[in-house]
């Protein structure tokens, strides 16, 4: 159903309108979980397993029970009849990899919870955590995803065959005929490390039973607790509509606040004590046992031909998914909806392996999918490029997709929603002087003094069709995605707005009042829109929520629908007031106006009418509309194919460093990323996710790198030594904008601000710009200055 | 520890407004802002003293108020977040700049944030890029990467070059 | 995240602070600022049972220079250092105070906490070490001066006995021409050197080297002493190629890295090298009246 077209160009969509959201965050009175009152709280602290393997022999929780104010310390053992599994989203037989929020008898990683200390204060709880004792039968861990998938290797989950938990190989057009075709193939190995997004704000909840309704009170800093609810329903064995979730402001999400397990067990305690259960995860916590990015080793072929045109490509990509399947293999068909990236060529194979390891579980990340993928093609990419002895730059822009061929149909049946790809290497161009900085880079090489240039480019695709789960589990024929929206005129004309969205610094509350003011010809500071959300307050579907860059299609959608819908009732409202036409009505100020006449109607006036039921009987009742807004999405194919996003976003981003010869040092010198996603409703809001993209990816290359030891230890479980960036080490940014309005979203906006991984593979390929003269082939998303070192050592040797 | 340890009885000023407690020795100073004034602007992040998240100043100083105990802050004075703006709500120039510039996204960090920048123009009214940078290096941030950020203090730093000028000419 | 419980106890002199230890025996821990000791404490690493705080006895904050020594007293703290204008020839204390964590712990964080603290990683020793300073240590026995060479035993182990505390800091004033830098090498602003190396040099008029000091940082169980890199030094140019060669050479010898995350030993003591190379440079042009940010030669 068309929700009609606004009569009046955009006044407010498009500039960049300061945050109204701001005030209590500059001013100290941002609500955050842990920051309400609660009365009575019974605070939850887990003990977490020291070893990535063994069995669980014993719980000695004498010690810490006796504890003034420990109130219990339950285990697994004490939820048998009431907590019910999470089984992992893959088909048989590996769905009976069960996830529950406590281990059973036997530990899979190193942070694993084992147990939880319910006591009357957080300090309490440590302290009653600090004296539990697990007796363990320590077992070797498997660590290498590549050993895990030999047969017969040691099993992470005994219940299963194998330590490949999915495994699939998608295959478009013909890769073998092109790669027959091919006057060179590179082939490579390539590792993409564990890195985290690592949200300020740690994953956190409460939840309050309410015994005489049944209702779980459940307030937690979740990214889309509508997604959550059948399956915490489902696992307590509980009415779906007896949970309420609120979330509040939350301190930054990036994909990891999905605490679905926490949740559930936090429901169980507070039932069981009739009092605020309350869970504050910690800092190392987070980093032990929250999950990680996907890990990926790629073994990958490009097959070129010598003038640089790409023919095909080939890679086995091998997910190190850690011990258990909450999310993935996701991750891995995020990867395919844009496979192809920027690039025109249409034979492509990709394989899959979801490996089971004893780590920490991987799961949604920024840019989720998409900075895997980039890795792996902007790589080979310079990797061909390097080989043919061309341009890494021209070398794509020979293969890019041409804007004439936008709508432009992937392999893969992702339906790109337009953008000028050409347009945007020539931009660069502009912003940046190639021959001139080679011409350095050959100047200062004679002098052992070495600089790199990087180039990529990638695409965020955005939102997800749930059909991707199809993709895994052929037998799962779900698909869609949609989100609610409702606008209400309020008896003293005001205008308030309510979505199923839940923001985490996104600013919606701002976009979201620029876009009704324009669709109601108000200003956004007439509109007031809820801020977090409520599940007994807010609209919603089952996909509600704020992950995957969904705001921008879906809460968009959502919006506009509803106040189109608004819109339409109140010109008929006003004409049936003024005996006028339809088309002689418009909107403005708060007004509904009759044009010919000049009698107008206030917003108020509009509202008391209607609520009062002075009108006609379908105009009559309170001034609210609903409306739900369906992305234009169907199922998968049975071959893989589908279009799996809406929109698709892209960036291009170029990396400057400078080598220290002597230490190995990576400066950054200049950071210039040109980001297209679509239609900018608020454009500073753009700028600032572009910023945060960039400092997260250019973080992951440089600084933050997850990593277990040999006995499965995470020797980077602390912020000091997992090194998210500073001020002090990041430059500022140059960021630009092209701006193709999307072919198939309601307003033109794509999805973005995630990053698509530019900014991590621009770094990794100037470094290896930079060490070109030493042969150095960088395999790892990844570096160090000791290994920059050890690359010129060993060029050196040579 | 068999018997429980005595408490310590304190006194703060905490933005203008003097407080008496009984306090454990291990109450954190953040915990004493957060949970017993309940003044919950103040933010933690980590459990290692890296992110800054709980900033909050010490007399002039800005400090971690995580990496103290509450029972150290006796008889001294502090400001957090909610000190900021004066009285009649009027914001300081750093919060304004914050605003203007579009310094905050989830705004976790940003009371943290907002308070070692006090620290920094207290004592560098008209800091370099550099100097910003360096001055909150130990505040984390995960949403911004900090370019906004150091626009938004620089902004308080012109705004209040151009007060100084006004006042002084 | 939380700390086990401990008793407090607030000295009201040092006196009584040294009494209420010797009496607590090794269950109380001193407590001045606090940023190492309450960080270890929060990860339940140390969990003292009773600490004796030294934070609000007055008189200890001072730095101040008298005719022989820059005195820094036991609550005088990182940020009093950096902020301090430092007299030329000690540009030095400026580059490590700088550079340590970030500024809110400066603010807190105290000299002689952290060399009593001794992480293998801190900035301060080697600089301690390359000045020749020395540290009053006050104790149920008396005074005593210990040189900071002699200070450092082993990994976060010193030579302070139970129940003693640094008084004072003391790092010895020349009237002769003097000049030096610190450099550190972290892989993130305020973290703790990969490798750091302090280099004090006091020259004649003619610029040659009469007296030298070398500290390494984290390059071995205790901050090091090149003292073969400082002989090198003796009686020759500092700027001369030869006398550099030579005096990297040494020093790099004279450290004994271990392989970590960071880097491997034969990258951290090519570290070591090129930080030496690059503080006794920058120390050359200081005392030839250039201005120098040590930090932006890493």
């Amino acid at each position: 159903m068309s929700a009609g077209t606004p009569t009046q160009r955009p006044r407010w969509v498009g500039t960049s309108v300061k945050r109204k959201e701001d005030l209590r965050f500059i001013t100290g009175r941002g609500e955050y979980v842990d920051d309400r009152a609660f009365t009575r709280t019974l605070h939850v602290v887990p003990v977490r397993s020291p070893h990535a393997h063994a069995r669980i022999l014993g719980i000695n929780a004498s010690a810490a029970a006796a504890l003034p104010g420990v109130i219990a310390v339950l285990s697994a053992q004490d939820f048998e009849s009431e907590i019910g599994p999470v089984p992992a989203a893959v088909p048989d037989p590996y769905c009976r990899i069960l996830n529950y929020p406590l281990a059973r008898d036997t530990v899979r990683y190193v942070g694993e919870a084992v147990a939880v200390v319910v006591a009357e204060t957080p300090y309490l709880a440590e302290d009653g955590a600090q004296l539990v004792e697990v007796d363990y039968a320590a077992l070797d861990p498997m660590l290498d995803p590549e050993a895990a998938c030999d047969a017969g290797s040691q099993r992470v989950h005994e219940s299963v065959p194998s330590n490949i938990a999915w495994r699939r190989n998608f295959v478009y057009g013909d890769p073998d005929a092109a790669f027959g075709r091919a006057d060179r193939v590179i082939t490579r190995r390539l590792h993409l490390h564990r890195f985290t997004s690592a949200p300020l704000e740690t994953r956190q909840g409460v939840v309050e039973y309410f015994a005489a309704s049944g209702v779980f009170h459940v307030f937690s800093n979740i990214q889309a607790p509508e997604r959550y609810r059948p399956r915490i329903a489902a696992s307590l064995h509980i009415d779906p509509q007896s949970l309420r979730f609120e979330a509040p402001d939350i301190g930054g999400g990036f994909g990891l606040k999905g605490h679905v397990l926490w949740l559930i067990l936090l429901c169980a305690i507070a039932r069981r004590y009739n009092r605020p259960a309350k869970w504050v995860e910690d800092r190392t916590g987070h980093l032990l046992a929250s999950h990680h990015s996907n890990e990926i080793l790629y073994d990958a072929q490009l097959a070129v031909k010598a003038d640089g045109t790409i023919l095909a490509m080939r890679a086995r990509a091998i997910h190190d998914e850690g011990a258990y399947l909450l999310r993935e293999p996701k991750g891995a068909v995020n990867q395919l909806r844009h496979a192809t990236s920027l690039y025109r060529f249409r034979d492509l194979q990709m394989e899959f392996l979801a490996v089971l390891t004893n780590k920490c579980p991987t799961g949604p990340n920024r840019s989720y999918g998409k900075v895997q993928q980039t890795m792996l093609v902007e790589r080979m990419i310079d990797e061909a490029a390097r080989e043919l002895g061309l341009d890494a730059v021209e070398m794509r822009r020979l293969n890019l997709v041409r804007p004439e061929e936008m709508p432009y149909e992937t392999p893969t049946g992702a339906m790109y929603d337009g953008g000028d790809y050409p347009a945007t290497f020539q931009q660069l161009a502009t912003l940046f002087d190639f021959a001139g900085f080679r011409e350095q880079q050959r100047a200062l090489r004679a002098r052992g003094k070495h600089i790199g240039c990087g180039i990529a480019a990638g695409i965020e695709a955005s939102p997800s069709n749930a059909a991707m789960q199809q993709l895994i589990d052929p037998a799962d024929t779900t698909y869609g995605e949609s989100e609610a929206g409702l606008v209400r005129i309020e008896r003293d004309g005001s205008v308030f707005v309510a979505l199923g969205t839940v923001p985490q610094g996104h600013g919606h509350e701002t976009v979201v009042a620029q876009i009704v003011a324009d669709e109601l010809a108000a200003t956004p500071d007439d509109v007031q829109v809820t801020s977090g959300y409520d599940s007994w307050r807010d609209p919603s579907t089952r996909y509600s929520g704020t992950n995957a860059s969904r705001f921008s299609t879906m809460g968009v959608g959502a919006v506009v629908g509803a106040a189109r819908a608004m819109r339409e009732r109140l010109i008929r409202i006003g004409a049936h007031l003024c005996g006028g036409l339809h088309e002689d009505m418009t909107l403005g100020d708060g007004y509904v106006v009759h044009a010919p006449s000049g009698e107008r109607f206030s917003f108020a006036a509009l509202a008391d009418s209607a609520t009062n039921e002075r009108l006609s009987p379908e105009l009559n009742g309170a001034l609210e509309q609903r409306y739900v807004y369906e992305a234009p999405f169907g199922p998968a194919s049975s071959d893989g194919r589908g279009n799996f996003s809406l929109t698709y976003a892209y960036s291009v981003t170029l990396v400057t460093v400078e080598i220290d010869a002597e230490t190995g040092r990576i400066k950054l010198q200049r950071i210039i990323c040109i980001d297209d996603c679509g239609k900018r409703m608020n454009p500073m809001i753009i700028d600032g996710m572009v910023h945060g993209a960039i400092a997260h990816q250019v973080g992951a290359a440089l600084f933050e790198r997850i990593h277990y030891d040999a006995a499965g230890q995470l020797t980077t479980a602390t912020f000091k030594d997992y090194l998210t960036p500073t001020a002090a080490d990041l430059p500022s940014y140059e960021v630009h904008h092209a701006e193709t309005p999307s072919l198939f979203s309601v307003l033109g906006a794509k999805g973005g601000g995630e990053g698509a991984g530019t900014p991590l593979v621009a770094t990794l390929n100037a470094v290896a710009d930079a060490l070109a003269p030493f042969g150095a082939t960088l395999i790892e998303g990844h570096v160090t200055p000791a290994e920059v070192r050890d690359f010129m050592r060993r060029g050196l040797q040579k | 520890m068999s018997e429980p340890v005595a408490k310590v009885a304190i006194r703060v000023v905490v933005n203008g407004v003097a407080h008496e407690h009984s306090v454990e020795p291990r109450l954190l100073l953040v915990d004493l802002l957060r949970e017993v004034l309940r003044l919950t602007g103040t933010h933690v992040g980590c459990d290692t003293s890296s992110c800054g998240a709980c900033t909050v100043l010490l007399g002039e100083r800005c400090i971690k108020s995580c990496t103290m105990f509450a029972v150290q802050a006796d008889g001294q004075t502090i400001t957090t977040v909610e000190g900021l703006a004066a009285a009649d709500g009027t914001l300081h120039p750093l919060q304004r700049g914050f605003h203007e510039e579009h310094g905050l996204q989830c705004g976790y960090c940003t009371p943290g944030m907002l308070m070692a920048a006090v620290d920094l123009i207290n004592h560098n009214p008209q800091p370099d890029e550099r100097a910003i940078r360096r001055a909150i290096a130990g505040n984390i941030c995960r949403c911004t990467g900090y370019h906004n950020i150091v626009k938004a203090i620089q902004f308080a730093c012109a705004e209040l070059a151009r007060t100084k000028t006004r006042d002084t000419s | 995240m939380y700390p086990s419980p401990f008793r407090y106890h607030r000295a009201a002199t040092l006196a009584d602070a040294i009494a209420r230890v010797a009496s607590a025996g090794d269950e109380a821990r001193i407590l001045a600022g606090g940023q190492s000791l309450t960080a270890m404490m929060k990860t339940r690493l140390a969990a003292p049972a009773e600490l004796v705080d030294i934070g609000f006895i007055p008189g200890l904050a001072y730095l101040r220079p008298d005719a022989d020594y820059l005195r820094l007293g036991a609550l005088a703290r990182h940020r009093d250092v950096e902020l301090a204008s430092m007299e030329r020839g000690l540009e030095i204390l400026h580059d490590a105070a700088s550079v340590i964590a970030d500024v809110q712990v400066r603010n807190r964080g105290t000299v002689c906490g952290s060399l009593a603290h001794a992480d293998p990683g801190g900035d301060w020793a080697p600089v301690m070490l390359a000045l020749g300073a020395e540290l009053e240590i006050v104790g149920p026995d008396g005074t005593r001066t210990v040189p900071v060479r002699n200070f450092f035993l082993d990994f976060f182990t010193t030579d302070l006995r139970r129940g003693e505390v640094l008084r004072e800091l003391r790092i010895p004033i020349t009237a002769e021409r003097r000049t030096g830098a610190y450099l550190a090498l972290k892989r993130r602003a305020g973290d703790y050197a990969i490798a750091g190396v302090a280099v004090s040099l006091v020259l004649d008029a003619q610029g040659m080297c009469v007296g030298a000091g070398i500290g390494l940082g984290n390059v071995g169980p205790t901050p090091l002493i090149a003292e073969e890199a400082e002989r090198r030094l003796i009686g020759n140019d500092p700027a001369a190629a030869q006398v550099i060669r030579a005096v990297v050479a040494a020093a790099v010898a004279a450290a004994q890295p271990g392989s970590d995350n960071h880097g491997s030993a034969e990258y951290k003591r090519e570290v070591v090298g090129a930080l030496v190379r690059r503080a006794l440079d920058i120390a050359v042009r200081r005392d030839h009246g250039e201005t120098i940010v040590a930090y932006d030669h890493v």
